[in-house]
């Protein structure tokens, strides 16, 4: 048996939509000493770097070399990977598979964006595929709105459901220093009488983009020990894709097959049979309320067409049986290149014990995923136990 | 625990300056093929694809999209790293090591001919202090072979003399496309790149694709296959351009140490070295620390970069190039008797991180 | 700005635009499949030769089998809406730098003979004009304003009454 990983210290800076008192170098290295000072470690304790980012999004290529003092200084490797949305899930996934395969001890790994120093929208097409998609493109938004719309036919699941999970994110997020939109008093209401961008998705139905940075630590397993008071330890990772062009699937958010093949396989790896009971938490990546719900069954949280009586019964709210995003998810904070860590982190945080206002009392084994370009998706299992 | 893992495949698209008739996936494909019937496997065969590719070059936001189907990724893991192919040929490696994946193609793309080269890599300087001066990657080469010139006391003519060697080596070299024949006076009179360096001093801009299908060790039995070891590799980052002196080539140096000690090797010497240099001045500085004469047969057998491979392609055709020596299928290009290869790659702004890849011939 | 060690009291910006111009090669199915569009005005898809899917757009490998595709058949122009929306927020179309009129209507389809969708725009506009399973047809660009792109297709008609 291969040697574990856990994670031994995290690190957010505070996500806004703007941050226009730091450069992109400063910024990552808030996140980073921010997770080094949480164990109060010293940067010579990094053998690795793992880096996420969209680069097209800040038009800088190959940043990290640019940055690589912010990341701790040359003298040391530097990998970068680039995944899309789940990029900053990939990193966790590299730090671990890094470590469990003895070439280095310790591995930081690092996401972050700044997309407000980019066009946000323009960048978006840089995603579709230039022949297939660009000319037809109608942004994330039309995306998802058209994913939802399959959704819906097939689930039925409703738009006052869909803004319960509006409501449940952003108040989870009141609850987290390091969220970006956090509303305490919003209400179904206002979430269905927000500004309608494309059917069925309202203004408040979607994601922010936010500007950020986050930092995870992973440790061999007879280190982290010694470097945290209860180390995060990495039970189980899976990466799996879907086909190639976003019309390819034809039940996009129904039927997310990519979602499922990870999720299977963190389950068996682990033992869990029954996720909803088996999980005491989990950080998914929802880019919108109908994905979280279409997400409630592809994770196998609960049947086929019944993400929407998960809400409605209040499963997945902070005290409810299993909560989903207590940090306030995706629909809160979205700084592509670290989002998915964010949910690595989060989930980490849960079973340190260290997720301050919105810790889960008692959790001990949470999931986190990450969600990117074509429904490419990854998928962790963290415990409080070394496994 | 540890898992021995090995090349059992090696597939090239034909390299040549424009590749227009093919988009990504096609040209990934071509590569894939040639490795998959190479191993004798097929594409419902891979567990996981690594792949390396850049954004920048590509002019798509998560490059790696194009070839998704290609690299056999539905439902089944892909990662994909932005840098030198060997990267992607580490982490496929540190991936199997541990057992978690058994079978896997690691695949590099890129057209240096699609994008402008002077925009994208003046997007690797810094926006505030020096993209202003509208620099390129060229500018920073031309201060490291000065740096190097001044630190080696080695003259254009040497470094001249590496494009005329590796052209020569490159014309029997079925993947890639020929170049015209130069001499050392045709270099010298080429005109002016980024002083010192001239326009033949530099690599063709070439698109390209490189696959690899990697396997552990009960894989490889089983299957019967043609095996080619990797014993070590490892990775390594410099300070930025700016910020240190382009004569030394500390995470080269660093990073062969790491290679060539996971391998297990005394003796850190190979009998085959494959040099990611992209000018002419770069054979002169990268394979000493790599332990290879720069004129001898031993060195860049393939010709290299400068026999017409793109980046981040390179490192990878450069690991394909030390597979076929120590399989003793080089042909016209062996290096008799090869057991032991390293090959080595690049990227950033002069050569800021290296790969090397350390390999053993089956026994 | 007040002097050595000056405070980022006003944190300064530098706008950069960076332009980034591409020849992409459309490729061997790609060509070929645009081609059919500029000069027959057809849609076609390649047939995986063992599970019999027909995939658009075309390609050379089946990701959910590994097959090599070579078989060419013709799709639509008739096709189903899967998914569906109006779009109603401003986005500028990256194709020609300047915002899409809204609202209008964006949907998946997948024509008929294909088990893949295509994204496309709708011609219609409103939200009871669209739902999930009603029949649309492409509607083309005339023979001589086609370049060999899927702008070829100006958007697709709903077929029922």
């Amino acid at each position: 048996m291969a040697r574990r990983s856990a994670i031994v210290a995290t690190g957010q800076t505070d996500f806004v939509a703007r941050r226009l008192d730091v450069s992109i170098a400063e910024m990552i290295r808030e996140a980073v000493d921010r997770c080094l000072a949480q164990r109060d470690l010293d940067g010579s304790r990094v053998d690795a770097v793992v880096i996420g980012n969209m680069e097209l999004f800040e038009g800088l290529h190959m940043p990290e070399q640019l940055m690589v003092a912010a990341l701790g200084g040359g003298g040391r490797p530097v990998y970068k990977l680039n995944t899309g949305g789940t990029v900053g899930a990939s990193v966790a996934v590299m730090c671990d598979h890094l470590v469990r395969s003895g070439l280095h001890d310790v591995v930081l790994g690092i996401g972050y964006e700044k997309q407000s120093e980019g066009d946000s929208q323009g960048n978006i097409t840089t995603v579709g595929d230039p022949i297939w998609e660009r000319s037809v493109m109608a942004g994330a938004i039309g995306n998802f709105a058209v994913m939802a719309s399959t959704y819906v036919n097939e689930s039925g699941v409703t738009a006052e459901q869909a803004a319960k999970v509006a409501v449940k994110a952003r108040r989870n997020a009141c609850l987290n220093p390091h969220a970006h939109l956090k509303k305490p008093n919003i209400t179904v209401e206002e979430v269905l009488s927000s500004r309608m961008l494309a059917a069925p998705v309202r203004l408040l139905d979607m994601c922010p983009t936010s500007d950020g940075a986050a930092a995870a630590l992973f440790a061999a397993e007879d280190l982290a020990p010694r470097l945290a008071p209860r180390p995060a330890w990495v039970a189980a990772t899976a990466t799996a894709h879907d086909q190639q062009f976003m019309g390819d699937s034809p039940r996009r958010l129904a039927d997310m097959r990519s979602l499922q093949a990870a999720t299977r396989t963190v389950y068996r790896a682990v033992g869990i049979s029954d996720p909803r009971r088996d999980l005491d938490v989990a950080e998914i990546y929802e880019p919108a309320t109908y994905a979280e719900l279409a997400m409630y069954e592809n994770c196998g949280f609960c049947e086929r067409g019944k993400g929407g009586t998960l809400i409605d019964e209040g499963v997945t709210e902070l005290g409810g049986e299993l909560p989903v995003n207590p940090s306030g998810g995706v629909l809160s904070t979205n700084a592509v290149g670290a989002t998915a860590l964010v949910r690595v982190i989060e989930a980490a945080l849960q079973v340190m014990g260290e997720a301050g206002e919105h810790q889960v009392p008692g959790a001990r084994t949470a999931l986190a995923t990450g969600y990117g370009g074509n429904a490419w998706t990854e998928a962790l299992i963290l415990t409080s136990e070394r496994p | 625990m540890d898992h021995r893992v090995a090349v059992i495949g090696v597939g090239l698209s034909a390299h040549a300056r424009r590749r227009r008739d093919v988009d990504y996936a096609e040209l990934a494909l071509e590569a894939i093929d040639a490795a998959l019937a190479d191993a004798g496997i097929g594409l419902p065969d891979v567990e996981h694809a690594v792949t390396a590719s850049m954004d920048f070059l590509d002019g798509r936001t998560i490059a790696s999209m194009s070839v998704a189907e290609v690299v056999g990724s539905y439902c089944k893991p892909e990662s994909r790293v932005v840098g030198d192919g060997i990267g992607a040929l580490l982490y496929a490696w540190a991936r199997m090591r541990t057992g978690a994946y058994r079978l896997g193609l690691v695949v590099a793309h890129a057209k240096e001919s699609q994008g402008r080269p002077h925009i994208i890599s003046r997007a690797a300087f810094d926006p505030f202090t020096e993209q202003l001066l509208d620099p390129d990657e060229e500018v920073v080469a031309g201060f490291a072979a000065q740096r190097f010139a001044i630190a080696s006391g080695r003259s254009a003519a040497d470094a001249a003399a590496q494009v005329v060697r590796a052209r020569a080596a490159g014309r029997r070299h079925p993947a890639l496309e020929d170049l015209p024949e130069v001499t050392v006076d045709d270099v010298l009179s080429s005109p002016l790149l980024a002083a010192p360096l001239r326009e033949l001093d530099r690599a063709p801009l070439t698109d390209g694709a490189c696959a690899l299908v990697v396997a552990v060790d009960d894989v490889v039995r089983s299957l019967g296959a043609d095996p080619v070891w990797i014993a070590g590799s490892a990775v390594d980052t410099d300070a930025y351009w700016l910020d240190r002196d382009l004569a030394r080539v500390d995470a080269l140096e660093r990073a062969r140490d790491r290679a060539v000690a996971l391998a297990g090797w005394d003796d850190p010497r190979a009998d085959v070295v494959e040099v990611g240099a992209a000018y002419g001045y770069q054979v002169l500085q990268f394979a000493p620390v790599l332990g290879v004469d720069p004129d001898s047969p031993a060195c860049n057998p393939s010709g290299g970069r400068l026999a017409g491979t793109p980046a981040v392609v390179a490192g990878l055709d450069a690991v394909a190039e030390c597979v076929q020596q120590l399989r003793g299928r080089a042909g016209s290009r062996q290096v008799p008797g090869a057991r032991r290869a390293l090959a080595h790659g690049w990227h950033g702004l002069g050569a800021q991180t290296h790969a090397v890849a350390a390999l053993e011939a089956a026994a | 700005m007040s002097g050595v060690g000056a405070s980022a009291d006003e944190p300064l910006r530098l706008p950069l635009t960076v332009r980034l111009p591409y020849d992409y090669a459309v490729g061997r199915y790609g060509s070929r499949f645009m081609t059919a569009l500029r000069d027959e005005g057809k849609f076609y898809g390649t047939r995986d030769p063992v599970s019999g899917a027909v995939l658009v757009p075309p390609r050379p490998i089946n990701g959910m089998t590994g097959e090599h595709l070579d078989e060419w058949v013709e799709v639509g122009p008739a096709g189903t809406v899967t998914g569906c929306t109006i779009v109603e927020t401003p986005f500028v179309d990256p194709m020609t730098g300047r915002q899409r009129p809204i609202p209008y209507g964006f949907a998946f389809i997948r024509l008929d003979g294909a088990d893949t969708n295509i994204y496309h725009f709708l011609e219609a506009s409103r939200h009871e004009d669209i739902r999930v399973g009603m029949r649309v047809e492409a509607v083309f660009k005339p023979r001589a304003e086609r370049v060999g792109s899927l702008a070829d297709v100006i958007c697709f008609r709903t077929l029922e009454p």
